[in-house]
């Protein structure tokens, strides 16, 4: 009786096996006999698009949102110049590793026309180094932040519509001096990114006449900062810089409540995290006094902005956060320089990003810059603020057009 | 003097986690003579649960209690069709239990999402008391406590009882125990579902510390599983220590050793085992 | 030693011809599959003839790929950036291994895991090497006389380095000290009563297995030229276990059929649904509950069933395995 169940499971199991091979093997099939068909047509030619997000894994809650954006923008503008949109969307689980095999895939097996992606600093340079080898599609990166993308490592292939480490954190720096204090603690994830945000902070905060009394690292994945939050109770400063991204961020902010510093020293956040909804989800009014750099808020004030987000809402019930924003202007973007260049050409594509093209996003006017790459944009400060019981937060500086610098700056390192 | 204090206490904190996590791990292995690695998902989807309940409205008490009574069910189920059908076959029941982890952790990603979630701290026990200039929450000190309190409980439980006895027999020779007539396979199960509770409890209470993401069961195994290794599989007083020691170095080596403070359980760990491959406490040979 | 020579032949003879009738998307993959082959089958060797298992073997397959990656800012011969990967791994194995291979079954599990998390966390946190970024590079398979550029000529390299390591592995096995390894796994105390040293053979087996898992981690950065810590994280050295547990257990072709099975599942399915984790861990626990032979023996037992007449052992002997190729072939 059991030899048999376990036969039966057995040859089951090879049959399903089996069964999904086929369905493999047909969806190869499938996918390049319409393409063919549709060359042969009259009309034009579809336009591929391929995303390779971060959709499950640790940074989804960053991949997810983008993700919204870009099918929020293409169910509203379903052609491009009377060109059909294919929407292709795959999951690296914030591997860069996996990145590059989705990657080969969208290029190879599907022949997508332009490549989105980039969730994170690691996956957009590890997709940078590929499309610039291959340059056959462009790359449009929704949200690595690394300087480098901008500079040396500037790629025509590649363009940004996210921001850069420098936008955030040298306005973190001028702001925290300006509008907080002279005197204050960075606290920031220690890996690359991290480092980065130090590097460009530290300048402008103290071109701003500040003093940074201590730099405190964190590791990744650090879950108790208790030891970190008596570090900064002792430096008794005036402002605390963080930059902590995703779920340790998170952390930090609930801890640095709950050990009662959050009514003693001001909180700067530069990681685009303290307003993000999961976040104000998970530590409620811990965000209370607390000030952002952000390139987008959905309380913002303009035309655009409000049509998007009542479309937003209505589509997944929810108050939309930068990624969104990142990933529907991205939309716009592509199906601009699509129109303007009437060709899926890489080449054509790339040489009418290099003339710069300008944008009506939801965060007011936005213009790609062809020398390095990555929008001029406003660069806003927020605060959170609780009335009655409701998180909401208030725009209380605004600055205008943040260009980044046409070379590196050659800061010093931290 | 005061950061000493808060660091100690923010050690023990995090070490009493761990322990109630660790302690489990051991006592089924000390047993059983496998390593439950789906032990971090039982701590994870407990602190899930618990989510659940008190996002819905219910008191923070009453989600503690049932959703530590939902991973028991959850491990008896597992128990009862899964890891009884090897009993002896060590290595199959450690692959199965990883398999376990994917299948436990895509679920809770499936309904919980990807994003941090948070408990918040039960009201009785939101303030916080001053150590001269710093501030501790209270919370803190009641996760202590109890962790001391499962201690001693374990204890009692194991010198004091017929059934410790039994199962402190066990650890030794279990043949030997079932030739005297115990049930084994109930002893088996009953164990499980004990370590699992633990791991439950330890997840719940871990909620608003240390909120909740996916992925995070790994972080907690491999942490709980160092402290089983430098305490000696099999004994939960040396998850006890091993888990206080890991707290400790955790929370002093971020302030004076920050550059290398995320290896420095490994480095404690390899010495361990060095001088005493079976661990501080270890009765178990390896 | 003749059935090996055959076998391997055998295999040549498949890889040449396989270009031929797939398409280009699908020999990138069989590029992967062929490497991720050889570091399962180094894993597959110290667990199905040597009785190790661990949860760390991805440790030496960053390595290999650190190396190279590293290297290859300076040289881009092969001749020394792939035995600078073997070495090193192998160094780095028999170091670890003389604290791992003190414990058995769990202990050597835990320890193994505890070793590769670290790993992580170092390269993840370094200065060096780009951190958690990850450090690219533009470095081609450089033979001497020649670099090798394209897909298919880095498919042929890479099938290149498996035969020889599927025909290497397959010495080692049938060699005495292989044999002194299995008689080890199966037997401990009669090994030792028998006056065998019993840790040497284990620590060489290690070692070498060790050192082949840096040679795929190695042609794994020619294939991606990019290096990142998770090739270090625990999810890596999951994956290859259940290759080698899909594949089949205490063969050495299983682990290669295990790599090939995962790698288009994982592609095909994580394409059709978000669920690919859940499904992963749901096939990882059947194989354990119902098939400690895994896909290698199902093929023996439909085998059987399609032709009663061919005798198949079931016992992983060669005569099986040319069999299984062809039917592996077949589909």
């Amino acid at each position: 009786m059991k030899k048999t169940v376990v036969k039966f499971f057995q040859i089951l199991a090879v049959f399903s096996l089996l069964f999904l091979a086929a369905c493999s093997g047909s969806a190869i099939d499938s996918s390049s006999s319409s393409g063919n068909k549709e060359e042969e047509g009259d009309s034009k030619d579809p336009v591929k698009l391929g995303f390779i997000l971060s959709l499950t894994g640790n940074f989804a809650s960053m991949g997810t949102p983008v993700k919204e954006g870009i099918e929020l923008f293409f169910e509203e503008n379903p052609e491009i110049d009377g060109r059909k949109v294919e929407l292709i969307f795959e999951d690296d689980a914030g591997d860069p590793q996996a990145a590059l095999r989705k990657y080969e895939q969208l290029t190879l097996n599907q022949g997508v026309n332009i490549v989105g992606g980039g969730t994170v600093g690691s996956i957009a340079l590890a997709l940078r180094d590929k499309v610039d080898a291959d340059k056959k599609v462009p790359l449009i990166n929704v949200v690595g932040s690394t300087d480098v993308m901008s500079w040396e490592k500037k790629s025509d292939y590649v363009w940004r519509t996210s921001f850069s480490a420098w936008q955030y954190a040298s306005i973190s720096g001028k702001f925290t001096a300006e509008g907080v204090g002279k005197n204050a603690v960075i606290i920031a994830s220690d890996y690359v990114a991290g480092h980065e945000i130090v590097t460009d902070f530290i300048p402008s905060f103290e071109e701003g006449g500040g003093k940074v009394s201590d730099i405190v690292w964190a590791p990744l994945g650090t879950s108790d900062f208790s030891s970190y939050l008596t570090q900064i109770d002792k430096a008794n400063p005036e402002a605390v810089f963080m930059f902590i991204p995703g779920a340790d961020g998170s952390r930090f902010i609930q801890q640095y409540q709950s050990f009662g510093l959050q009514d003693k020293y001001t909180l700067v956040e530069g990681g685009s995290l303290l307003n993000a909804p999961f976040n104000i989800k998970a530590v409620g009014n811990a965000v209370v006094g607390g000030k952002m750099i952000t390139n987008y808020f959905p309380e913002l004030e303009n035309e655009v902005n409000e049509k998007f987000v009542k479309a937003y809402q209505a589509k997944f019930n929810k108050i939309p956060d930068n990624y969104v924003v990142n990933g529907y202007d991205t939309g716009k973007l592509i199906s601009q320089v699509v129109k303007e260049a009437g060709s899926l050409d890489g080449e054509k594509l790339v040489s009418v990003l290099k003339k710069g093209v300008t944008i009506d996003s939801p965060r007011g006017p936005i213009e790609m810059d062809p020398v390095t790459h990555t929008l001029i944009q406003n660069m806003y400060v927020i605060e959170g603020k609780e009335m009655n019981g409701e998180i909401t937060f208030e725009l209380i500086k605004t600055y205008e057009n943040i260009e980044m610098p046409k070379e590196n700056v050659g800061y010093k390192k931290y | 003097m005061d950061l000493f204090i808060v660091n100690t206490l923010s050690g023990l904190t995090y070490g009493m986690l761990l322990f109630l996590m660790a302690s489990g791990l051991s006592i089924v292995f000390g047993l059983m003579r496998i390593i439950n690695l789906a032990h971090g998902s039982f701590f994870l989807f407990g602190s899930y649960v618990a989510y659940a309940m008190i996002s819905r409205g219910m008191n923070f008490w009453l989600a503690l209690l049932l959703s530590t009574i939902c991973v028991t069910v959850l491990a008896l189920l597992l128990e009862k069709f899964l890891i009884s059908r090897f009993h002896g076959n060590e290595a199959s029941q450690v692959l199965l239990t990883l398999g376990l982890i994917f299948v436990i952790g895509d679920i809770t990603l499936w309904i919980w999402g990807g994003d941090f979630l948070s408990i918040p701290v039960p009201s009785i026990l939101d303030f916080s008391f001053a150590i001269s200039e710093s501030s501790f929450p209270i919370y803190r000190l009641f996760v202590i406590a109890i962790g001391i309190i499962c201690a001693v409980l374990l204890w009692y439980f194991e010198t004091k009882t017929k059934v410790g006895m039994i199962i402190r027999a066990g650890v030794d020779d279990m043949e030997m125990v079932g030739a005297l007539g115990f049930n084994i396979k109930l002893i088996f199960s009953a164990v499980f579902l004990f370590g699992a509770a633990l791991a439950a409890i330890g997840g719940v209470l871990s909620g608003p510390i240390l909120g909740m993401y996916p992925k995070m069961e790994f972080e907690i195994l491999v942490n709980s599983l160092v402290i089983v290794l430098i305490g000696g599989l099999g004994s939960w007083k040396g998850a006890f220590i091993g888990a206080i020691l890991i707290g400790i170095i955790d929370s002093f080596g971020k302030i004076y050793l920050p550059d290398v403070s995320v290896l420095l359980i490994f480095v404690v760990m390899v010495i361990v085992l060095m001088f005493k491959p079976t661990g501080l406490f270890g009765r178990v040979e390896s | 030693m003749k059935k090996s020579i055959i076998v391997t032949l055998l295999l040549a003879v498949s890889i040449c011809a396989l270009p031929f009738v797939i398409s280009p998307f699908v020999l990138f993959m069989l590029t992967e599959v062929l490497i991720m082959a050889i570091f399962a089958m180094s894993l597959g060797l110290i667990m199905g003839f040597g009785g190790l298992q661990s949860l760390g073997h991805s440790a030496f397959f960053g390595i290999g790929a650190y190396t190279v990656a590293v290297l290859s800012q300076y040289v881009t011969s092969i001749y020394i950036l792939l035995p600078a990967a073997i070495i090193l791994s192998g160094i780095f194995a028999l170091l670890t291994g003389l604290i791992a291979v003190r414990n058995k079954g769990i202990f050597f599990l835990m320890i193994t895991l505890a070793i590769t998390q670290m790993l992580f966390l170092f390269f993840r946190q370094s200065d060096l090497w780009g951190g958690a970024d990850g450090l690219g590079t533009s470095v081609k398979p450089n033979l001497g006389f020649m670099e090798l550029v394209s897909p298919l000529s880095l498919f042929y390299f890479a099938g290149a380095f498996f035969i020889l390591s599927y025909f290497v592995l397959r010495l080692f096995v049938n060699s005495p000290l292989g044999k002194g390894l299995k008689g080890v796994m199966e037997n401990e105390g009669r090994m030792i009563a028998l006056g065998y040293n019993v840790k040497k053979y284990q620590i060489i087996a290690y070692v070498f297995a060790g050192g082949l898992a840096g040679l795929a981690g190695g042609l794994y950065i020619f294939k991606t030229q990019f290096a990142s810590p998770e090739l270090f994280s625990v999810h890596m050295a999951t994956t290859v276990l259940i290759m080698v547990f899909i594949g089949g257990l205490g063969t050495l072709f299983g682990p290669v059929i295990g790599a090939g099975v995962f790698i288009f599942l994982q592609n095909y399915i994580s394409t059709m649904t978000d669920r690919w984790s859940l499904i992963m861990g749901l096939l990882f626990i059947v194989i354990v509950l119902y098939n400690r032979g895994g896909i290698l023996q199902l093929l023996q037992i439909v085998g059987k069933k399609l032709m009663p007449s061919k005798n198949l052992l079931v016992d992983k002997k060669g005569a099986t395995i040319i069999e299984l190729n062809e039917s592996g072939k077949a589909k």
